[in-house]
């Protein structure tokens, strides 16, 4: 396993470096000028070129590239234009609101998608159409839409949760989880659909497998079946989902943070790209990718525990 | 079928006390005390945009009543865009380009430091050093401050300013700490003025929730009568609304979209007209559009727009649709040019076949697709096809909008003209070196006018208005229509300023 972890941390490396490099690339095309940004309607051409060469913005692009390269190198992402805040300092203080977002949201879609998919799988009949009408109803409606639905009904309508806000975990358990139903209902509906979705063809197909007919002729009971042997083997594609759940979560954040005013990435993002920080828009593709690098590493560390199959390669 | 319902009623039972616990959390009561003990209230208003600084040079017109919490500016704007005293006792212009200013006593930052004439030296000169667009319009002028006592101080222009009360009474006017000044990098996360509240940095969430607890000393406590504001970051203008209507904020902006709800949910609103909705006819001496160079075409393409439909479109009943680009009620305005394009499309026509244009002429136009500007120029240009002149739209991302604007790519860029008196409008938008007047387009009539307006002659500013519209050097179509809702059961006493759309935070009452 030791290997393993250290082979994908050296994957990561080159990965992170492509990722940089055209992320520096891509935002060298983009027309925008942070000095133009900074100074406003007051932008004189003088101190339009005046702000550019103290913000290294006139050397040649080789230059700059080197010069951001070097200082990655070190940790260190730059500092906003907009505010001259170290941008390491400005995503820390936003990961951990997207972050806690995103893994409650997997871990409830991982508890709530595997349960309603089994069940299906299990019982089949009339709560096996239900589930499969509700998950695909679930699949289809968009986080920001549903999100605003259960802000008229729940908050504005009923007056039962609030409609914005946010809480630090840290600070006040109890109150981030106040600030937060709402917000994690809306992301994680689309993924317990999918994930649902996935745990029952799973599920269905490893019910239907040789190795739990072999099972079920030997005389162990269906709990054991399910819960010890098939339910074991359904988790493999099911894990992988809630990779990729993950990760689409962090996408999908953008809107439902809008939406509940959550002062996380997604917010951030909108606000630098707004402004042309270009520095944060960086440092935050980097932070975003190296994140989803670790989630992949889990996955993959999942398997291993899961599936002696894998073990032995 | 349920096995042991025992254990389900357990589970019930327990979400039942986690939600009673965490709804207390934010409830609270609805009147303007807390408890009905007479305790001093508490008010929360919600903004668009987290704080990126508390540098000041560095705060945006939506923020900036987080910054009048916490700094106090040299002067302060009324609703009657007249400018009154601040830190700044008493100020005038002894020349048009001599500024004198005598500061209030006995004020103080938290530490026991005076806030005197060296303070506010260096925080001037500070901002003549530091590139923003607050700073811009003063440091342009390149000041040179002198002490003359401890509590007065002179400031000498290279050219004349009638504007620096408006100026001083913005972000650009509002004085730090002196050893913030000397070491300004410390403002990212650092704050230290004389303003009436103090910034609570643990009881605030960053990027979310900026909390302040009023001064117990304060020298103009009872302009600030709540004990405790507190700023919510809501970027989504529904969002906003119903953070209103379900109690979690007392003051919120918005849009005439949102009146309806507002409303039916017992809310009031107070309403700004600040933003003049503008196209820009740069190109007046017809380098890229020939048609631009004569004044009978300009004036054609302010004859054919209805702007009472395209106000009324864009912004309900309450937007003002008018030519010109002084407010009522502040220096400049002439009720008699809001006649001076009444709509008429055979007028304009009649206009463009005596310039040589009786087919008409294409041309772009720059837009983009924030604040309602594209749909804007769709309306317009509506108007303008049915007169023959053919719009291209070339719509610009947000973020470079303005760098595009100020260069000479385009004949007619859309623009809202606002964001100070009318002097400063005038000559920013259109002064013969203005960054907005691109293609550097002079009028001699105009510059004599506004030569005398400089110096404070409203006749002057009215004239160089007129003068503006005759030339047909822009077509607008009025002002927006910017809202203000709050829970009149919390918070009253809110007025809109005339150059910012948003209500100063200064003399909000607590409701009876």
């Amino acid at each position: 396993m030791r290997r393993i972890i250290i082979n994908r941390v050296l994957l990561a490396i080159p990965m992170l470096w492509v990722v940089a490099t055209f992320m520096f690339v891509l935002l060298q095309l983009v027309p925008g000028d942070s000095a133009v940004a900074i100074l406003g309607e007051g932008a004189t051409p003088e101190r339009v070129a005046a702000l550019r060469g103290q913000m290294g913005l006139n050397d040649p692009v080789l230059t700059q590239y080197l010069n951001w390269m070097g200082s990655l190198l070190t940790g260190d992402f730059g500092k906003s234009t907009m505010s001259g805040e170290s941008v390491l300092s400005i995503l820390n203080k936003r990961a951990p609101v997207t972050l806690s977002l995103a893994i409650t949201a997997v871990l409830v879609s991982f508890a709530v998608g595997t349960v309603l998919g089994v069940v299906a799988a299990v019982f089949g009949g009339w709560l096996d159409r239900v589930i499969r009408i509700v998950t695909g109803v679930g699949v289809a409606v968009p986080n920001f839409w549903l999100g605003s639905a259960l802000v008229v009904v729940v908050s504005v309508g009923l007056g039962w949760l609030p409609s914005v806000g946010y809480v630090p975990f840290a600070k006040s358990p109890g109150e981030w989880l106040y600030f937060m139903i709402l917000p994690i209902t809306a992301i994680a509906a689309a993924s317990v659909a999918a994930i649902a979705r996935q745990a029952r063809a799973a599920m269905q197909g490893a019910l239907q497998s040789e190795y739990v007919q072999t099972l079920r002729g030997a005389g162990l009971p269906r709990r054991s079946i399910i819960f010890k042997h098939a339910l074991r083997n359904t988790s493999i594609p099911v894990v992988t989902i809630v990779g990729w759940q993950f990760v689409s979560l962090l996408g999908g954040a953008v809107l439902v943070e809008r939406v509940f005013a959550l002062p996380g990435l997604g917010a951030l993002t909108v606000q630098a790209t707004a402004s042309s920080d270009f520095p944060v828009l960086q440092g935050m593709v980097i932070y975003t990718t190296a994140m989803v690098l670790i989630v992949n590493l889990l996955v993959d560390l999942s398997y291993l525990w899961l599936s002696p199959k894998v073990r032995d390669q | 079928m349920i096995k042991n319902p025992r254990r389900v009623l357990a589970f019930v039972a327990s979400l039942a006390m986690v939600a009673g616990v965490t709804a207390g959390c934010a409830s609270g009561p609805e009147d303007g005390t807390e408890g009905g003990s007479g305790a001093p209230a508490e008010l929360v208003k919600g903004i668009q945009t987290p704080l990126q600084s508390w540098d000041p040079y560095k705060c945006t017109g939506a923020q900036s009543n987080m910054f009048v919490a916490v700094y106090n500016s040299l002067t302060r704007e009324t609703p009657e865009g007249t400018f009154e005293p601040a830190l700044a006792e008493s100020w005038e212009y002894e020349t048009p380009t001599k500024f004198v200013m005598t500061l209030r006593d006995g004020v103080a930052f938290k530490d026991g430091t005076p806030l005197n004439a060296n303070v506010v030296k260096a925080n001037l000169e500070r901002s003549v050093a530091t590139p923003t667009g607050i700073t811009s319009q003063f440091a342009a002028n390149k000041p040179q401050i002198t002490v003359i006592s401890d509590l007065e101080l002179a400031i000498d222009l290279d050219h004349p300013d009638p504007d620096l009360p408006f100026l001083f009474s913005s972000c650009g006017g509002m004085m730090a700490h002196p050893d913030l000044v000397a070491a300004p990098d410390r403002m990212v996360n650092e704050v230290n003025g004389t303003g009436p509240y103090n910034f609570e940095a643990d009881a605030s969430i960053a990027a979310s929730s900026y909390v302040f607890n009023k001064k117990d000393n304060y020298w103009n406590s009872e302009a600030y009568p709540f004990s405790k504001v507190t700023f919510s970051v809501i970027p989504d203008n529904n969002s906003m609304i119903n953070a209103l209507v379900s109690g979690q904020v007392d003051i919120v902006p918005g849009n005439f979209q949102g009146v309806a709800q507002a409303e039916s949910a017992g809310m009031a609103h107070v309403l700004g007209n600040v933003s003049p909705f503008s196209i820009l006819l740069n190109d007046r001496a017809g380098k890229l559009v020939p048609a631009l160079a004569d004044e009978r075409v300009r004036q054609a393409l302010n004859y054919a727009v209805d702007r009472d439909a395209v106000i009324k479109t864009l912004f309900g009943e309450n937007g003002v649709p008018t030519p010109q680009i002084p407010a009522e009620g502040v220096p400049g305005y002439d009720s008699a040019l809001n006649d001076r394009y009444p709509y008429d499309p055979n007028k304009a026509r009649e206009l463009l076949a005596e310039a040589g244009y009786a087919d008409g002429f294409s041309m772009p136009v720059l837009t983009t697709t924030v604040h309602q500007f594209d749909a804007f120029l769709s309306a317009v240009a509506n108007y303008w096809g049915e007169i023959g002149v053919n719009v291209t739209q070339e719509v610009k991302d947000p973020s470079t909008y303005l760098s595009e604007v100020l260069k000479t790519n385009y004949p007619a860029t859309v623009y809202p003209l606002k964001g100070a008196p009318p002097y400063s409008i005038l000559n920013k938008f259109f002064g013969p070196n203005a960054n907005f007047n691109t293609f550097k387009s002079t009028d001699a009539e105009f510059s004599e006018y506004m030569g005398k307006a400089a110096g404070g002659d409203e006749t002057a500013l009215r004239d160089a208005s007129a003068q503006l519209l005759d030339m047909g050097w822009y077509v607008s179509a009025g002002f927006d229509a910017q809202y203000y809702f709050f829970n009149p059961k919390k918070v009253t006493g809110l007025e809109m300023l005339t150059s910012e759309n948003t209500p100063l935070f200064y003399n909000w009452q607590p409701a009876t």
